[in-house]
């Protein structure tokens, strides 16, 4: 496979990040370690897309209060629909990005970053490259320690019946959920 | 815009190559070749794209005190489009066909007859509207080989990635789920299983690709 085709065929391991990641957070209130960051709050807030795989008119675009936790996202997940777009807030250390994650392409959109305090225009500029490259580091070892779970063994043997009992189940999920 | 103010919905993308030696004069030359030139009324072109000042998209003027900053290339992307309503180009058209053969007292006119008087009514109605302009601002790091460009309309990030290419004579990749996964230098194991992993089924008794 060319590398054309390798993005083209990989973009669901994009969509399966956001399910775990939202299992997770769902595991443990949304606190969690991150390599480099320390620990951290991850919230999915007030929108939320679930889309068939391969089958986008198949949607589900849910807005206002928070979605993740709602017995119709659960429905939706049970109808195998999966996440394809969440709007996310992570707090590190008092500071709040919010932000809208797309999930086949990864990429950021809408992102509110920590209030900015330079005055001077070049200052700002680098301010808000570092407000960026920091939340970029924390997504991108989020994603790296999902993908040695979803590269190894154990994605199949313990974290895949995890997920698929916790989407089948209604109660709320705890820390003993989460395969260790 | 972006980099400086306003909405932060990017587009990253990494960069693939080594930068030449004296890369600062060697692209400050290829930015001003590369230039945004403004389109004029005569200019066969509908649209013209280019490089602009950050923050300053009329200018483009550039130095390397306006173009680097520390770490950073930055820049404008300028793209100014005329966009002549069809309906009321195709209105002007019939009227100056009709007034043409009436001149001319002709019935038919010739393809090379239309394609003239097409451009002359293009020229015409361009002189009266000013083309479309959009400007995208675009963030080079450096140290990092990262690339951020603050739009995530598809057709306009395939438009800049060529033409952040043919400028920079490297090669550029926006970031997506697999390629994420490539900066992390995995091992051998790991890589052939991001390339080769199938879909999850989450829901035990239905097929993943339902």
């Amino acid at each position: 496979m060319d590398l054309i085709d390798l993005i083209n065929t990989r973009r669901f391991l994009g969509a399966e990040f956001l399910m775990w990641l939202w299992f997770r957070a769902d595991c443990f209130d949304g606190i969690m370690e991150v390599d480099g960051h320390g620990s951290l709050e991850v919230i999915f807030d007030d929108a939320l897309t679930l889309e068939a795989y391969l089958a986008e008119t198949e949607r589900n675009d849910f807005r206002g209060g928070a979605p993740a936790f709602s017995a119709e996202a659960k429905t939706a997940l049970r109808h195998g629909k999966r996440s394809e777009k969440a709007k996310l807030r992570i707090i590190k250390d008092a500071r709040e990005w919010v932000f809208t994650l797309k999930a086949e392409s990864m990429d950021l959109s809408g992102m509110k970053i920590p209030a900015v305090l330079s005055k001077e225009d070049s200052e700002v500029f680098f301010e808000r490259m570092y407000l960026l490259e920091e939340i970029e580091e924390i997504i991108e070892n989020i994603y790296r320690e999902f993908l040695g779970i979803r590269l190894s063994e154990r994605w199949i043997d313990d974290y895949l019946p995890a997920m698929q009992k916790w989407i089948q189940s209604d109660d709320l999920a705890q820390p003993s959920d989460y395969p260790t | 815009m972006g980099a400086f103010q306003g909405n932060l919905t990017y587009k990253l993308f990494f960069v693939e190559g080594d930068l030449p030696d004296g890369w600062k004069d060697h692209y400050l030359t290829q930015i001003n070749h590369l230039k945004f030139e403004p389109l004029t009324p005569d200019s066969d072109a509908d649209e013209s794209m280019g490089w602009v000042e950050i923050e300053r998209p009329l200018k483009s003027d550039f130095m390397l005190s306006n173009v680097v900053y520390n770490d950073f290339i930055n820049l404008g992307f300028r793209r100014d489009k005329y966009s002549i309503p069809s309906a009321l180009l195709k209105a002007h058209l019939s009227e100056a066909f009709r007034e043409y053969r009436e001149q001319n007292q002709k019935e038919r006119l010739t393809k090379f007859e239309k394609d003239d008087i097409k451009t002359l009514v293009q020229k015409r109605l361009r002189e009266q509207s000013l083309p479309a302009m959009k400007v995208v601002d675009m963030s080079w790091e450096m140290s990092t080989g990262r690339v951020r460009f603050w739009s995530q309309s598809n057709s306009l990030c395939e438009l800049f990635q060529e033409y952040w290419e043919d400028t920079f004579d490297l090669r550029l990749i926006p970031a997506n789920p697999y390629i994420h996964g490539l900066q992390f230098n995995l091992g051998d194991v790991e890589l052939e299983r991001l390339a080769t992993v199938e879909p999850s089924n989450f829901v035990e008794g239905r097929m993943a690709m339902e």
